[in-house]
């Protein structure tokens, strides 16, 4: 039996303002500029074969730099698989991708252990991996597989780690899934349930290209030459990078901030502002406060800062809160997006 | 965190906290600037229903109060550290540099991260100047606030109707606290007059000294102070006998006509002492009489008993008992009523003295009913004079007192006639030169002006001749000659005629 590496998590210290960091905690040996060049680097290789989408790209490398996992929602041809291959590559990883159908099983996602004769003929059990033994998975269409299936893939996300036959085979590092749905053509879907959602650190949502999107598009893929993204980093330095973001300091009435904007999303709390009681059923859950805090350390390195801001915590609340938040029939029925609801609890909840 | 980091930090945003305490201050001063000027406005508009002593200074009460919440605001509890970090990291857009450095080096972070976000910190520090902190000012509201001040000044500068009733009532605590001084004056007059008797005294002195009393707990109020004169006024008034005046000029006429049997000169004012002195010495010499004397001495004090009816009983029965005892040869009968009659005048003497004092403690108390009465009033009389006057001289020009009616003051340089000296007392002896006879010898004339004719011409100068009837007036009010319904009258009426009176 082997056990997966856990991330660094702070421990509890209800006396300190900030998390204090953990005594046997690594030390980093990247330094906060080098995380900022090689991650603008992987974006600008990713963007050589990814036309626009800036904040699908910033938010995916912000999702793979924390440690989690992405919930990607559009429509079909937005360039989703390229995005997850073409990361794939940049950062020289394994990648594999999974179209899920109501048939698929979840042996066809873990593996199964098959029966194995030897040149002696002795006969013994062998596992063979599923495509989940990959650096990064892409789960096409999640939704469309059943939940016993989607099950097998969230415990995946969430331990690292495949049970098989009574063994436990730890997944490769880093590991990266990214979850797509499609928002049309519901009908035979299994959506995901609440729990299962909040595995995802960040539900994206892939928005449509423009015109001049569109005509780049064109330009690029329908031509004799196709860009070739180099090689700008590999897995250890995508761990170097997830332990550095971890050690970015976070003042205090930030971590309150968040905890209060989480608490806002509850409608049955003194903190939820009308909009949340109008239109939320259930908020999130402290895993989405966890999101935005990571996110919004990854965020303040990438902007030359070695300090949280409120501003990373704004820009990670939607992406990290949207799929979190269950919003009420009454919110259904008026058309109201979760965005929506989420950018008037942002506004809502004061900075102080 | 390098202490040079931290210092510099600190030190930077000690600078910051100074200049965010003045925007604050200032924020704060705009903000609350309308609640001063409208209590300042608020005092000043009840100032002008309402009289409010020293209403300016007041009024100005909430404005100086205001100054010194802004000032303690600006000076008491500088910022904290921690507090302005955090003021400048959202008003300078430093984004939560300041107060993560400061909580980093709190915790004595000493990772590679924390040196390099302190160090970052402290360069961004180095580059903020005060002068980056915009002084914040609610215009707005600031100019809400000048509304109740322009209407405030405004007030502070248009004539207020009460400043009158104010003036008015400052006057009737003075006059109130100058009747409590004459008062004080009359209880120790009464205290030293040895006329009365020791219940008397005591009496006029307690009801006295309750109404100084009064008058010192009710100083603010004019119609307090003066329904507690009125009601000591009736008092007294209730203790006033009707027959006093009438029994002190029976007796009076009595000692003269005495004085007179006796040889000596009438006197204007017998001392009744004087007068039952004369009947004890009169009993003592009823021995030594012959019968003829008696007889005489008897129809004297029948004629005497006659004339003091009306106004002495007692002493009247008294002298008519002697003269029968006389007539009828009973020397001891004679002697016993001379003897009561004496009596009877030295208890008359005590009693005219106590009404006498009462008498004059009713016209102090009237004399400073009318002081506090008039007290605050006296520009209008002055006008109401000054016209009086304007009147008099026009229509009334060398027609002696001023006239009657509206026309009542009389300037000081007027020349009037005077139809006789009211004081009673007998003309100068005035000699006129006369002509020389046939004979050589000189006519001499000799009279007394003390009726001067109808036809004198002679004019006296106003001013000489007030004083003797108003000294006239006076002691009739005093002695009570003059029904105490129509006193006030009489002294409005001499008040009006006095030299000047009414003059601005």
């Amino acid at each position: 039996m082997t056990i997966p590496p856990q991330p660094p998590m702070p421990p509890q210290h209800p006396q300190s303002p900030m998390p204090p960091q953990p005594p046997m905690a690594p030390q980093p040996r990247m330094t906060p500029e080098e995380f900022r060049q090689r991650t603008f680097a992987i974006e600008a290789e990713v963007g050589q074969v990814i036309v626009g989408q800036r904040e699908l790209i910033r938010q995916t490398v912000v999702t793979l730099l924390a440690g989690g996992n992405a919930l990607l929602e559009g429509v079909p041809g937005l360039a989703k698989t390229t995005l997850v291959r073409t990361l794939a590559d940049v950062i020289d990883c394994s990648f594999s991708r999974i179209q899920f159908t109501p048939d698929l099983m979840p042996a066809d996602i873990v593996g199964t252990t098959l029966i194995n004769e030897d040149e002696h003929g002795r006969k013994a059990f062998r596992f063979e991996p599923g495509p989940i033994f990959a650096n990064l998975v892409l789960a096409d269409e999640i939704n469309r597989a059943t939940p016993k299936t989607q099950s097998a893939l969230l415990e995946a996300m969430q331990e690292r780690t495949v049970t098989v036959a009574k063994t436990i085979h730890r997944l490769s590092t880093p590991f990266f899934v990214l979850a797509t749905q499609n928002p049309l053509e519901m009908e035979g879907t299994y959506p995901l349930p609440e729990a299962q959602l909040d595995r995802f650190l960040f539900k994206v949502n892939v928005s449509f290209p423009s015109t001049a999107e569109l005509v780049e598009i064109a330009n690029r893929t329908t031509g004799n030459r196709a860009p070739q993204p180099r090689k700008v980093a590999n897995s250890a330095m995508i761990m170097e990078m997830q332990t550095l973001a971890r050690t970015v300091p976070i003042g205090s009435h930030l971590l309150n901030y968040a905890a209060r904007l989480i608490s806002a999303t509850h409608p049955e709390t003194k903190e939820a502002p009308p909009i949340t009681r109008q239109y939320i059923r259930y908020g999130a859950s402290p895993r989405g406060m966890q999101a935005i805090i990571l996110a919004g350390k990854i965020l303040a390195l990438l902007d030359n800062r070695y300090n949280v801001d409120f501003k990373d915590l704004k820009a990670a609340a939607l992406p990290a809160l949207r799929h979190r938040c269950i919003l009420n029939f009454e919110a259904q029925a008026e058309g109201v997006s979760a965005d929506e609801i989420l950018l008037g609890i942002l506004e809502a909840v004061r900075e102080e | 965190m390098a202490n040079t980091d931290f210092h510099t930090i600190q030190h930077k945003l000690r600078v910051l906290g100074t200049r965010l305490r003045l925007s604050d201050t200032l924020l704060f001063a705009s903000r609350s600037f309308w609640a001063a000027t409208l209590c300042f406005a608020l005092i000043l508009a009840i100032g002008r229903f309402t009289p409010i002593p020293l209403l300016r200074l007041w009024s100005l009460v909430p404005l100086a109060l205001w100054v010194l919440v802004v000032l303690g605001y600006l000076l008491v509890r500088p910022l904290p550290m921690h507090r302005i970090a955090r003021r400048a990291d959202a008003e300078l857009n430093l984004e939560s540099r300041m107060t993560t450095a400061l909580e980093l080096h709190s915790q004595h972070d000493d990772s590679e991260i924390s040196r390099l976000q302190q160090a970052d910190a402290a360069n961004t520090a180095v580059q903020l100047k005060p002068a980056q902190v915009r002084l914040q000012f609610d215009q707005r509201t600031a100019l809400i606030g000048m509304l109740p001040l322009a209407i405030g000044l405004a007030l502070l500068w248009l004539p207020n109707p009460q400043d009158a009733i104010m003036q008015e009532r400052q006057q009737v605590q003075q006059a109130v606290a100058q009747v409590a001084e004459q008062l004080e004056q009359l209880r120790e007059q009464i205290a030293q007059n040895e006329q009365l008797s020791e219940a008397d005294r005591e009496a006029l002195e307690q009801r006295i000294a309750e109404l100084q009393e009064q008058l010192r707990e009710k100083m603010q109020s004019r119609e307090d102070a003066l329904a507690e004169l009125s009601q000591t006024e009736t008092e007294l008034r209730n203790q006033l006998n009707p027959e006093t005046d009438a029994r002190r000029a029976a007796l009076e006429q009595l000692s003269r006509n005495l004085q007179q049997a006796n040889g000596q000169t009438p006197s204007q004012k017998p001392d009744l002492n004087e007068t039952a002195e004369q009947l004890e010495r009169m009993a003592e010499m009823l021995e030594n009489m012959t019968p003829a004397e008696r007889q005489e001495l008897a129809e004297r004090l029948a004629q005497q008993a006659a004339q003091t009816a009306g106004g002495d009983q007692q002493t009247a029965q008294n002298l008519s008992d002697a003269a029968k005892g006389l007539q009828n040869g009973d020397l001891q009968q004679a002697l016993d009523s001379l003897q009561r009659a004496a009596d009877s005048v030295r208890d008359a003497q005590r009693d005219i003295a106590n009404q006498d004092a009462v008498q004059q403690s009713l016209s102090e108390l009237q004399d400073a009913r009318d002081e506090i009465a008039n007290a605050g009033q006296e520009g209008q009389q002055g006008q109401q004079g000054q016209q009086g006057q304007q009147g008099g001289q026009q229509g009334q020009q060398g027609q002696g007192s001023g006239g009657q009616g509206g026309g009542a003051g009389s300037g000081e340089g007027d020349t009037v006639f005077r139809p006789f000296n009211p004081s009673g007392e007998q003309g100068e002896r005035e000699f006129v030169q006369g002509q020389i006879g046939e004979d050589g010898s000189i006519e001499r004339r000799e009279g007394e002006s003390a009726l001067p004719g109808v036809n004198n011409p002679s004019l006296v100068p106003y001013s000489e001749v007030f004083p003797d009837y108003a000294q006239s007036a006076s002691e009739a009010l005093d002695r009570g000659y003059i029904p105490p319904h129509l006193k006030d009258y009489v002294r409005d009426y001499f008040s009006q005629l006095e030299p000047g009176a009414g003059e601005p």
